[in-house]
């Protein structure tokens, strides 16, 4: 018995046909639980938009199954599909009020119009929007758009809600404010949500789980957290937050932990996903964020460091300090931490590297 | 839960049926230009029924002086009148696509006026207007006559590359020392001079397919192309108008598709910002 | 430079105004204001008009003078006048249902083919009327294409009658037209965020309801451009009347033109020219109050 909203069995997308086609997702596999908030991430072009719409029916897989709570989504037209969306531009009908907009999914249902009414009445209430119901879209701030385009998508009580970056178009505060309602809104309905962005700190703040998403295949999908601490591979370790990466040999094990060396310097690493397959002597890749490094005096770090630059950017301070003549790393200490006169370009100081900071990238 | 309640089936697809009909239309649509050309090639003198291919219809409708005679005719009125009514055009475009002014709403309504108003009132009026001061009819009425519609074809083409022109580039000019006549000769006149061809071919084309202003206003001896065509249709069918016919259709056909690709590329441009 | 434009913007407008404006109220606005004053004075039987005032142009278009000069009710023209409207809304409407279908179908194609499928909807637009409409005879005509295959089935053993009539002249207004009303329909169609259509699929409406409830309502000022241009263009149409129709089943611009020729009538011409300008304005008028709202609705 299972429990998953929505299972991805291999699909494959293909655009075009012969020396024109283009691959937007090749052999997906993914399973998004019931009542969990699920976000693909990745930049433009990788193919996170298109998996939304094989969910929803506007596209279909070449290869490949989707199933809906175990049942197969196949041959269904985006009307037959028990999941709603959420557009990015909010695509509400310039010519329908805000209620008709609200009440268009259950019409087209055949839900008698009293229904409608109490559960138009519902969903404004819900995204507290009560007011607006006689306005038509364009009257309507940005926010306010998206708050309907939302109650519009829940309103026919999906099994499955879709939203495509849904905040791109609200200025920054706006889209913060939302990210909180939206989760909350998520939580009081017990809908699952899959959302997709490009925004990081969008998906970290809200998900459950993050796939993140890049040339068309799943990079990783794991608890935010995991993400950010454990990344797999180069891109994701790139694409989440800042990261350095080192060059460095497995020279032994010791306990969980990997003993590397770059150059000079040895870093106590975390296995990543494919520690077992390493052996000794092993070139390997390295990510560090910056945050974790820290700078010390002169001889007590691992490594001695010339800064190179040191950049102020409020909450904290961004050094650039050069090891050796191939290893440049990025620090990031908060300035409650430092000192009062803090290293300048051209001092020379101390790094050092915690043990199970750096994490073993598989590629 | 059970497996695949909704058993997949291949959903009728109405697309086809659009593109089904929309096939057909453009069937409809060519159809008869088709048949027009194909039995302008044929041997036989009842144009309804095939016998070979043959160009003997327009080696015979190409030696008649009077078609000659109406050919140079549609084509002296279709140069004047496009070369006057394009700089006319071209004159009030530069002036009414600047930032707004008083008078500008009615004459745009003026230079649009002889698209709105109907071919038929067009050439009674103007024939009225000529029968009241005593004007001559001939080549030159038809002429004034053809410049005057022709000028809000010419005129649309024009205020477009206008419009989508950037103007700072005139401004840039001016910042480099040009004075206004080199601004409009190096920069405007460059940059507007598609719009000025697509215009001229609007413009042209408009005025040797020219029939009722011209069946109104032409005196004795000034026959066009058209009317000519139209004095033979009143006879009846015969391969011969096929034949003239076709060589109307194709002068018309090969302007405008020079008008397409001109535009066409324009807009290429003006679209990289 | 040996000369330089004048310095006062509104003298440099005037002069670059000037040519075009002058041109078209000299020999357009006049024309038709001399019309206007024609119908209003008595006919010269060998063309043109006498001097003085008479109401007698607009009196024909209703009544005839009987022997004894009292007037006896005449619908005679009203009727042309009449199969003038009724053929041409018939011919909006054909051309409506013909041509929506085809812009909807260009707007769904990939961009370059939407381009080229869109010039071939105007080419014949730019062709000659007079060329298209004989097109036709070769179509309908006794022994035409249609008669000929029916004859050599022997389903027929005399000739339709196809040309020369009302159904003639039908299909000579909406070939003649049908360009002007997919070009405005395709152009609102164009404008349609496609997301509004997905996002409407996405709510449970099927194919024709997204059509309906959608597509239709957001078109509407394309569709009602299209077919007042479709229209005022019909119900000015010459051509096809006088080769399609044959002379003998008049429009109005068929009787226009044998007032200022055969009938050398040139009064009731001028009052039957003011009658179908006034017709058009109407349609003009409207097409104008849909275009600005139509522009009101973008921003």
């Amino acid at each position: 018995m299972t429990t998953n909203a929505i299972a991805v069995n291999g699909v494959d997308k293909v655009y075009g046909s012969g020396a024109n086609a283009v691959t937007a997702l090749q052999n997906i596999h993914l399973e998004i639980k019931d009542q969990e908030f699920f976000t693909l991430l990745g930049p433009s072009g990788c193919g996170k938009t298109t998996l939304l719409r094989l969910i929803a029916g506007f596209e279909q897989p070449n290869q490949g199954e989707i199933l809906l709570f175990g049942e197969h989504l196949e041959g269904l037209e985006p009307n037959q599909r028990p999941v709603n969306t959420v557009f990015q531009n909010y695509s509400l009908f310039p010519h329908m009020t805000i209620s008709e907009n609200i009440g268009f999914g259950l019409k087209m249902q055949g839900v008698d119009s009293a229904q409608i009414n109490t559960t138009v009445g519902e969903m404004l209430e819900l995204v507290k929007m009560q007011e607006y119901g006689s306005r038509k879209p364009n009257q309507l701030s940005g926010g306010q758009q998206q708050r309907i385009a939302l109650a519009r998508a829940l309103a026919p009580k999906p099994k499955v809600l879709l939203l495509d970056e849904p905040f791109s178009a609200l200025d920054l505060k706006l889209r913060q404010a939302m990210r909180h309602e939206l989760k909350q809104l998520q939580k009081e309905t017990g809908i699952t949500f899959v959302f997709v962005t490009h925004d990081q700190e969008e998906a970290m703040s809200m998900s459950d789980r993050i796939a993140v998403m890049s040339q068309g295949k799943v990079q990783q999908l794991d608890a935010p957290e995991t993400i950010y601490e454990m990344p797999e591979n180069r891109f994701v370790a790139n694409f989440i937050g800042d990261v350095n990466l080192i060059e460095a040999t497995l020279t032994r094990r010791h306990n969980e932990n990997l003993i590397c060396a770059a150059g000079a310097m040895e870093i106590i690493a975390k296995p990543g996903r494919s520690h077992s397959t390493l052996v000794d002597g092993q070139n390997i890749q390295l990510a560090v964020r910056p945050e974790k490094l820290q700078i010390t005096e002169i001889g007590e770090g691992a490594i001695d460091a010339i800064v190179l630059d040191s950049m102020y950017i409020g909450t904290d301070r961004f050094f650039t300090a050069q090891c050796s003549n191939d290893l440049v790393l990025e620090v990031r200490m908060q300035n409650s931490h430092l000192q009062e006169r803090p290293p300048a370009s051209g001092d020379r100081v101390g790094l050092s590297i915690p043990p199970g900071s750096a994490v073993v990238l598989n590629d | 839960m059970a497996k695949s309640m909704n058993t997949p089936k291949k959903t009728r697809n109405p697309i086809n049926w659009l593109k089904a009909w929309s096939h057909l239309f453009f069937l409809y649509l060519y159809a008869p230009i088709a048949v027009l050309i194909i039995y302008s090639f044929n041997d036989n003198r009842i144009a309804q029924v095939w016998t070979e291919f043959s160009t003997k219809w327009y080696v015979k409708a190409f030696t008649n002086e009077d078609i000659q005679r109406a050919i140079v005719n549609s084509l002296k009125v279709a140069f004047v009148a496009t070369i006057v009514s394009t700089l006319f055009a071209t004159m009030a475009a530069l002036v009414l696509f600047r930032p707004k002014f008083r008078g500008q709403v009615i004459s745009n309504a003026i230079i649009s006026l002889p698209l709105l108003v109907p071919e038929i009132a067009t050439a009674v009026a103007t024939l009225s207007f000529f029968a009241a001061i005593k004007f001559p009819l001939g080549l030159t009425s038809i002429i004034i006559a053809h410049i005057v519609f022709c000028i809000p074809f010419a005129f649309m083409p024009i205020r477009a590359r206008l419009a989508g022109m950037d103007q700072t580039l005139q401004e840039a000019g001016k910042d480099l020392y040009a004075n206004e006549w080199q601004v409009f000769y190096y920069v405007t006149l460059p940059m507007l001079k598609p719009g000025i061809i697509a215009g001229a071919i609007l413009a042209f084309i408009i005025s040797v397919d020219d029939f009722i202003i011209s069946l109104m206003v032409a005196g004795a001896g000034a026959t066009t192309l058209p009317l000519y065509i139209y004095s033979m249709i009143r006879l009846g069918v015969s391969p011969e108008i096929n034949a003239v016919s076709t060589v109307l259709f194709c002068i018309s056909v090969s302007a405008i598709a020079a008008y397409w690709l001109i535009s066409r590329q324009t807009e290429d441009k003006t679209h990289v910002h | 430079m040996a000369f330089n434009l004048p310095e006062n913007p509104n003298t440099r407008r005037w002069l670059g105004l000037m040519p075009a404006i002058l041109t078209i109220f000299f020999f357009m606005v006049i024309p038709i204001t001399i019309l206007g004053v024609f119908s209003f004075k008595p006919a010269d039987p060998y063309g043109g008009v006498e001097s003085g005032f008479s109401l007698e142009a607009w009196i024909q278009l209703f009544f005839e003078r009987d022997l004894d000069d009292s007037l006896i009710f005449e619908p005679v023209y009203l009727q042309i006048i009449l199969r003038s409207i009724i053929l041409g809304l018939l011919a909006t409407a054909a051309s409506l249902l013909m041509g929506f279908p085809v812009a909807w179908y260009i707007v769904q194609q990939p961009t370059r083919q939407r381009d080229l499928l869109l010039f071939l909807v105007t080419i014949p637009f730019w062709t000659n009327l007079l060329i298209r409409a004989y097109a036709w005879i070769l179509i309908l005509g006794k022994d035409g294409m249609i008669e000929k295959p029916l004859y050599g089935l022997g389903l027929i053993d005399e000739s339709l009658e196809l040309m020369y009539g009302n159904l003639a002249i039908g299909v000579g207004l909406i070939y003649s037209y049908i360009p002007l009303m997919i070009l405005p329909i395709y152009a609102s169609l164009e404008k349609l965020d496609t997301s509004l259509i997905e996002a409407a699929r996405d709510l449970y409406a099927n194919r024709w309801t997204v059509i309906r409830r959608i597509v239709i309502p957001l078109c509407l000022p394309g569709i009602v451009a299209g077919c007042i241009l479709v229209f005022v263009l019909s119900l000015g149409d010459f051509i096809s009347p006088s080769v399609l129709g044959g002379g003998k089943r008049m429009m109005l611009s068929n009787l226009i033109q044998f007032q200022f020729s055969s009938a050398r009538n040139w009064p009731f011409g001028g009052a039957l020219t003011m009658l179908l300008l006034l017709m058009v304005a109407i349609g003009s008028w409207f097409y104008m109050r849909v275009s600005a709202k139509d522009g009101a609705v973008e921003h």
